[in-house]
This record gives C-alpha cells, structure tokens and sequence, in this order.
C-alpha cells in the first residue's frame, strides 16, 4: 500500500511575545509560580485583526518551500479557532498560497487536530485521492482564552506548524503510520466554549457574559493527558510490532511541562528523550507538534535517520499517536 | 504509618493527577482531590505498579481519605520495612 511520506516542515508564530512578566498580575500570581506550574516562560500572540489562516499561511508556505513544491492536491487545516465559524477557514488559506482548486477543509480535535490531520492527509494518500498533502496545524488560542483567567490564559499562545506529505513507500524515511487515534465524547465537557454553537444559539437568548471563552476543568485534563497520551503510545508500538526502546524521540503535545514529565514517567522512559519547547511558545493547540518538531529539528535534538513517536490529547475528548524515521529535510 | 509512603502518595497525586502538593493531607478525600470514581481507578493502578500490590477495584472509593490509601497500603505490608 502506498505510505504518506513527511518531506517538508514550516512553521511561524506571530511576532508579538507575551512574558509571564506581563500577565502575571494580571492573573494574580507571580512569573515563577506560571513557569513552575506549566513549565511556561512566554507565548506569541496575534495582533489586533490577525487571524488564524495569516498564521496558516505563513507556515504553509515555508513547508512547501522545505518540500521544494508549489503544488499539492489537498490542504487539511487542524484548527479550533477558525477565522470565521462559516466557512472553513482551509479554502481561503489554499488560496493565499496559490493552490487554487485543490481540496481544502479543516478538522476540529482541539489539541488532537494536528494529529487527526495527518492521519486525514495520509488516508487521502493511501486511498489514491491525492499523491501530495498540505497539513496544517494553527491556533490563536488568545483570541478565545479569558484574559483574566489563570487556568488558560497563562498556558495558551498563538502559532502554526505544517508538513508537505507526498505518495511513497512504507520503508522510506519520513513514512508515516501506522496510527492510533481515539476519542471519548463522554467527557466533552471537560475542554469546551460553551456558546456560539447550535445548543446555545438554538435558545434565541444571548449567551450569558463570559460564555464566550474557553474552559478546561484543570486537574481531569491534566491526569487525562497523561494517561491517555501514555495508553496510545503504547497501543501504537503495539500496533507497530515496536518497544520503548526503538524510539530515539517523543515529540508530544506542548500542554505542560509537569503532562510531559508524568507521560515520561508513566512510559518509564527519560524525560530527555522527550522534546519541549514549551518555554518559548506555551501550549499552541494544534500548531503545538509541528512546532515542537521544528524547534528540535533546528537545535539537533532530532536528527534525520531517529525514529519519532509524535502524540497528542485535546478536547473532544481526542488522543492520536503515530511513529516516523525522521527524513533529512530542511525545516523552513 | 510511614512518612515515606505518604510522600510517594503525594508525588503520585501531584505528578499524575494535577493535585496541588499543599492538599495532600492524610484527611483530604479524594473526592476532595478532584478524583472521580475512573481517577481512583487509575490511581489504583499507579499504586500496584508503584508498590508491587494489588488493590480490588472498590478497595478505595471517593469518600475514602488519603488516610485511608495508605492504611490499605500499610495491611498489605507496603512501608513497613523501609
């Protein structure tokens, strides 16, 4: 069967930077008790009027620079906070990059996204649909967040990452799979806005103030995350026929640093097998694995030839793992 | 009942479950912990994979305190010789 093959990586973030000097009394807490807590140092958000897909686009465009292509047949865009709840954002994004035509849409899996992108993009791969796939993965979590709320507003930045997948063969270097992607709709709840959709908008009443933002019921997601980003790690070496001990890296979702250590734990692995980069960024939702890949493509954490287990978990809920030979490509 | 065992409980709770270390108490539920009925279910597994025993699925329930963990800890010998 024909494999899904990362050859080109780009990712931005938008310029404005937001120490946790600048926040942290705001949120009525000091900058060590933000970095102590998540890990945190900073994020980048957007400027007044930026929206996802200008983020989008400029990661997309750097990714098909590193693939060396102009053209593909299919862009899948990873976002939850689209520029605009109708339509998806993905068409408008293929079309600032020149891709006229090709097929475009988005995938909601919250902090997931990135990872059930990849899979779309491989499944429109090895289905013969498409012989090469933009996948995109960008947030502006700052746009949703409660600014006075400490939960979320000390964790989330802004930033898009994508990869350029081509048709090739499984044993090639950069092929991605298998897989291993879940959810569990029970607790939905847990990560969530609360208006804007359907079931409130359905009411005819205007939502209630602050039913707007973003909510995470803290202490359910953080042990969630780690169990679950654990379990489908190693349901994806299972399914691999791979241990442990032939992955050289873990790249997973940029939540917090203390989610990072205790999957490490839990795995039974070291904690520097594990790529952070959550300092610099915060957690960037679905721009949160390209990032952290590129962040340790560009200081020689990962090298080409290392296999790399990528995971993440988000809301939904979601969770999603898959493995790859990091190929030698030049991350733009 | 052994300082020890209450400290690997904490960093448990601290490490796994997003519980704050100044509200691991020996009188705390876990209710009070933010552990659901699934998150003791976990938590149970953590505990025989941390100290080696097996702990019946309804041997800690939400009402239970931390107290009560590392009693059912200390009967199936963990802690008592070290």
């Amino acid at each position: 069967m024909t494999s899904a093959v990362l050859c080109g990586l780009g990712t931005w973030v938008p310029p404005a930077v937001v120490p946790n000097a600048s926040i942290a009394a705001r949120l009525g807490t000091s900058e060590e008790w933000i970095h102590g807590r998540t890990g945190i140092r900073q994020r980048h958000v957007v400027e007044a009027g930026m929206a996802t897909s200008d983020l989008a686009v400029e990661a997309g465009q750097r990714a098909l620079k590193s693939a060396d292509t102009d053209t593909v047949d299919a862009l899948v865009l990873a976002t939850t906070t689209p520029d605009r709840p109708c339509p998806a954002t993905a068409p408008g994004v293929a079309h600032r990059l020149g891709l006229d035509r090709c097929a475009a849409f988005d995938v909601n899996a919250v902090c997931t996204g990135f990872l059930y992108g990849l899979a779309s993009g491989t499944g429109l791969i090895a289905s013969g649909v498409a012989e090469r796939v933009l996948v995109v993965g960008a947030d502006t979590f700052s746009t949703i967040v409660d600014p006075d709320c400490r939960a979320t507003a000390a964790i989330f930045g802004d930033g898009a990452g994508a990869v350029v997948l081509r048709a090739g063969d499984a044993d090639e270097p950069g092929a991605l799979g298998p897989f291993d992607l879940g959810s569990d709709g029970q607790d939905a709840d847990l990560i969530m806005v609360p208006a804007g959709g359907s079931r409130q908008r359905s009411t005819r009443e205007p939502a209630p103030p602050g039913a707007e933002f973003f909510t995470m019921a803290g202490k359910a997601v953080f042990r969630k995350a780690i169990f679950q980003m654990a379990g489908s790690a190693q349901a994806l070496l299972r399914r691999a026929g791979l241990g442990l001990a032939d992955i050289d890296r873990f790249v997973i979702h940029q939540a917090n640093a203390r989610i990072i250590n205790g999957v490490a734990d839990m795995l039974g692995q070291p904690v520097a097998k594990f790529v952070r980069n959550i300092d610099q960024v915060g957690n960037t939702a679905a721009a949160s694995v390209p990032l952290a890949l590129a962040s340790a493509a560009g200081n020689g954490e990962l090298v080409a030839g290392q296999r790399v287990l990528l995971g993440a978990f988000g809301g939904g809920l979601t969770w999603g793992s898959t493995v790859l030979r990091w190929p030698d490509i030049e991350a733009g | 009942m052994s300082t020890t065992v209450l400290d690997r409980l904490s960093e448990i709770l601290v490490g796994y479950f997003g519980v704050e270390e100044h509200e691991v108490t020996p009188d705390a539920t876990f209710a009070a912990l933010d552990l659901d009925s699934l998150a003791i279910v976990e938590f149970a597994l953590v505990l025989e994979k941390e100290f080696g025993v097996v702990i019946a699925e309804d041997a800690v329930t939400p009402r239970a305190r931390v107290a009560d963990a590392l009693a059912l800890l200390s009967a199936k010998g963990v802690g008592q010789d070290g």
